[in-house]
């Protein structure tokens, strides 16, 4: 009988056009979106520090000296690299001078003491130019003056790859904006949970008038549609968080699986609010649909979805409001959990989020308790 | 007497000043074709509605099955099927997974579930478009997935709201003969309408509403031989003078005379004969005689004489 419910509940939502547009394919837009208007803002802001390299020259390979040496010129120049002897160069290592070793021997090999950022930028840069090497050579016996060109060439695609990659516990514009939009598919959540409410309701549809004057209860129609619900969010921040992490390539800064706890308890608090709000009032289908969308919308606003800055006035202005605030839940669960070191706060937040949703779920639960309408 | 499947006491149904129901008192028993036939807002849907108590009301009892009716009341309602004058189905399932998921609430055995969505199916004959979703159905086709989701658990009493509205005539009469054989096939049924047509052809018993009120009823026979009107009889007929009107008037049975550009309307009490009786007193007199017709009483006689107006203007 429960299966029996989700699954129909189910397919009606995965098959409902206005689900399909808000939740699956407006955020993979807005996302793309995100990552064109945004990359470029990154590229010129905070991106690039110069990164200290030795080299250690067990043979002599002058083209990828070359590479190197243009690589280490100019106002935005990629590496600061020292020609040294192996000896000085561990020194240099140790005493955190340097942040790796290269060893040209003739193969190229990298030697460092810690993981980090600077380390794969420099790893991804040697692997890059081990791949291409014939091709540089090529190139440097044709006309000497190119390997400017490649040594460029090779700067942008590191930049390119690796600007997304933050090191830990530094917030930028780009993944707050993320955040921000995997907040606002959970919250979309709201126009499925009032869909539930109205399957269920003889007030609100004539389809609930059909439930109604069935023998299966409310309370298990209702548990279905929220399962169901919960199951279609959950889809539907997936199809989010993947494509922002495995099609954008974009670093969240986060673990992928927290991403996706967090994105789901995040997308039931949405289905919970939805549901409750659904069983107040009355409105025709558009109306609901309008109305679950905008008050989603404007969450997503006071939690920075369109404008940063808000976030910081609502934080400035209305604390208690922002610790509330669904949208800003998810969004600061996401940002705590990449900026702090503990999980303390995140689990705060989290618990907040499981509160929410419990408590919109039980009030939907007993506005729908009552069995008979005065008014249909 | 068969066994009373609807008992229904003094219902009161009140939206704030307005009595939707007023004193509504029914039995309905098993085997019934039931007709609720009123104007639109005389109150059917509402009185449907506190039958299966989806509407709170004031005041009132309400049996089924001789049990009494409650919203948790599930095994009252598992022999109860509802169709609704609105098409009440999921626009995103097919037709196949619509009657499956209604007919889910009522049957949890799935092999007997499949069973009776495939007699539903056969019954209401959809068999063609099984993988439909609703919007490509045609008026007609949709109506019949509604009766289908309402039908397919085999209910012992069925509820039909209007079901015809804004129907084509084939489509109607498909509609009203699948009633007849699920009553041929022992269920019970309430059939709530505005066309009297439709319940003179099908009821074998109704209660006439008027503004919350059953204001008459009983077979359509027993309907009819009370009404003071057993035939009307018209007559086109020019120049009738005053001397010949009055003769009209005098004649056996007649209680009511009307000429009105060219038309003769005679309404007699009884009796037999009175067309010819008519035509001769006309003859006598030399006056030229065009179309002439002799009506029945219909149900809109009955509703006419009980309210003073037509039922069949409210459409
Ligand atoms: N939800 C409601 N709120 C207020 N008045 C209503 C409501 N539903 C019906 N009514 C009124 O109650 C009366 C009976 O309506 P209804 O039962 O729908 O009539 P019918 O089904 O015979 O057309 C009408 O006057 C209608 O306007
Ligand atoms: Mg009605």
């Amino acid at each position: 009988m429960l299966f029996h419910n989700i699954k129909y509940n189910t397919l009606a939502s995965v098959r409902e056009k206005s689900i399909i547009f808000w939740l699956m394919l407006f955020p993979v837009i807005l996302a793309t979106f995100f990552h064109i208007a945004l990359i470029g803002v990154y590229d010129k802001d905070i991106l690039f520090n110069t990164i200290d390299v030795a080299v250690v020259e067990k043979t002599e390979n002058p083209n990828f000296k070359k590479v190197m040496d243009s690589l280490s010129e100019g106002e935005d120049k990629m590496f600061n690299t020292t020609f040294t002897d192996e000896e000085k160069a561990l020194k240099m290592l140790d005493d955190g001078d340097i942040k790796g070793i290269i060893y040209v021997d003739p193969k190229l090999s990298l030697s460092v003491k810690a993981d980090g950022l600077d380390q794969t930028i420099i790893k991804s840069f040697l692997d890059n130019y081990s791949v291409t090497e014939s091709v540089i050579i090529e190139n440097a016996l044709n006309d000497p003056g190119s390997i400017e060109q490649v040594a460029a060439a090779f700067s942008q695609e590191l930049k390119a790859n690796e600007q997304l990659k933050l090191s830990d516990g530094n917030m930028n514009t780009y993944m707050t904006y993320m955040y921000n939009l995997i907040a606002m598919v959970c919250i979309l959540g709201t126009t499925v949970g009032t869909d539930i409410a109205r399957r269920n309701e003889a007030n609100l549809s004539t389809l609930g008038i059909r439930n109604c004057v069935s023998p299966t209860g409310k309370l298990i129609k209702n548990f279905a549609g929220l399962i169901s619900g919960c199951i279609v969010q959950t889809v539907c921040t997936m199809i989010a968080a993947v494509y922002i992490v495995f099609v954008l390539r974009d670093d969240l800064g986060i673990p992928f699986p927290m991403v996706v706890l967090t994105a789901v308890v995040g997308s039931w608090m949405g289905v919970a609010i939805g549901f409750f709000f659904g069983t107040v009032g009355k409105f025709s289908d558009g109306a609901r649909e309008g109305l679950a969308i905008a008050f989603s919308m404007i969450l997503c606003f006071l939690s920075g979805l369109m404008v940063g800055d808000m976030k910081t006035i609502m934080m400035e202005k209305a604390p208690w409001f922002n610790n509330i605030n669904p949208a800003a839940l998810v969004c600061d669960a996401l940002y705590t959990l990449n900026v702090d070191g503990n999980y303390d706060r995140y689990i705060v937040k989290m618990l907040t989020m499981a509160a929410v949703t419990l408590v919109f779920t039980l009030l939907g639960f007993i506005m729908t308790r009552r069995k008979k309408y005065a008014s249909i | 007497m068969a066994q009373t499947v609807v008992k229904i006491d003094k219902l009161v149904k009140r939206y704030k000043d307005l009595v939707a129901v007023d004193h509504l008192s029914l039995e309905i028993f098993e085997g019934e074709v039931f007709g609720l036939l009123g104007p639109n807002g005389s109150g059917k849907t509402t009185t449907i509605n506190c039958l299966l108590s989806l509407l709170s009301f004031d005041k009132g009892d309400i049996q089924i099955f001789g049990k009494n009716m409650s919203p948790t009341a599930y095994d009252i309602k598992k022999d109860i099927g509802v169709v609704m004058q609105n098409v009440a189905v999921f626009d995103q399932l097919t037709v196949y997974e619509n009657i499956d998921y209604f007919c889910g609430l009522y049957i949890k055995d799935k092999a007997q579930r499949k069973k009776a969505v495939e007699d539903a199916i056969a019954f209401t004959g959809l068999e063609d478009f099984v993988k439909f979703l609703p919007k490509k159905l045609s008026g007609g086709l949709l109506r019949r997935l509604n009766i289908a989701c309402g039908i397919a658990h085999k209910p012992k009493l069925i509820i039909f709201d209007e079901p015809t509205v804004a129907v084509d005539p084939q489509s109607r009469n498909k509609i009203l003969e699948g009633i007849i054989e699920l009553n041929k096939q022992g269920a019970t049924i309430i059939y709530t309408s505005h066309y009297m047509e439709e319940v003179e052809q099908i009821c074998t018993r109704l209660a006439v509403m008027d503004k919350g009120r059953v204001i008459a009823q009983g077979t359509i026979d027993e309907l009819k031989t009370n009404v003071k009107c057993s035939e009307t009889v018209t007559v086109e007929a020019r120049e009738l003078d005053e001397q010949t009107l009055s003769e009209v008037k005098a004649l056996e049975h007649a209680f009511e005379t009307s000429y009105e550009s060219g038309r003769l309307t005679v309404k007699y009490t009884g009796g037999k004969h009175n067309v010819v009786r008519l035509l001769n007193t006309l003859q006598n007199k030399n006056i030229h005689i065009g179309r002439v017709s002799s009506e029945q009483p219909t149900l809109n006689t009955v509703f006419l004489e009980l309210t003073g107006k037509e039922l069949r203007d409210k459409e």
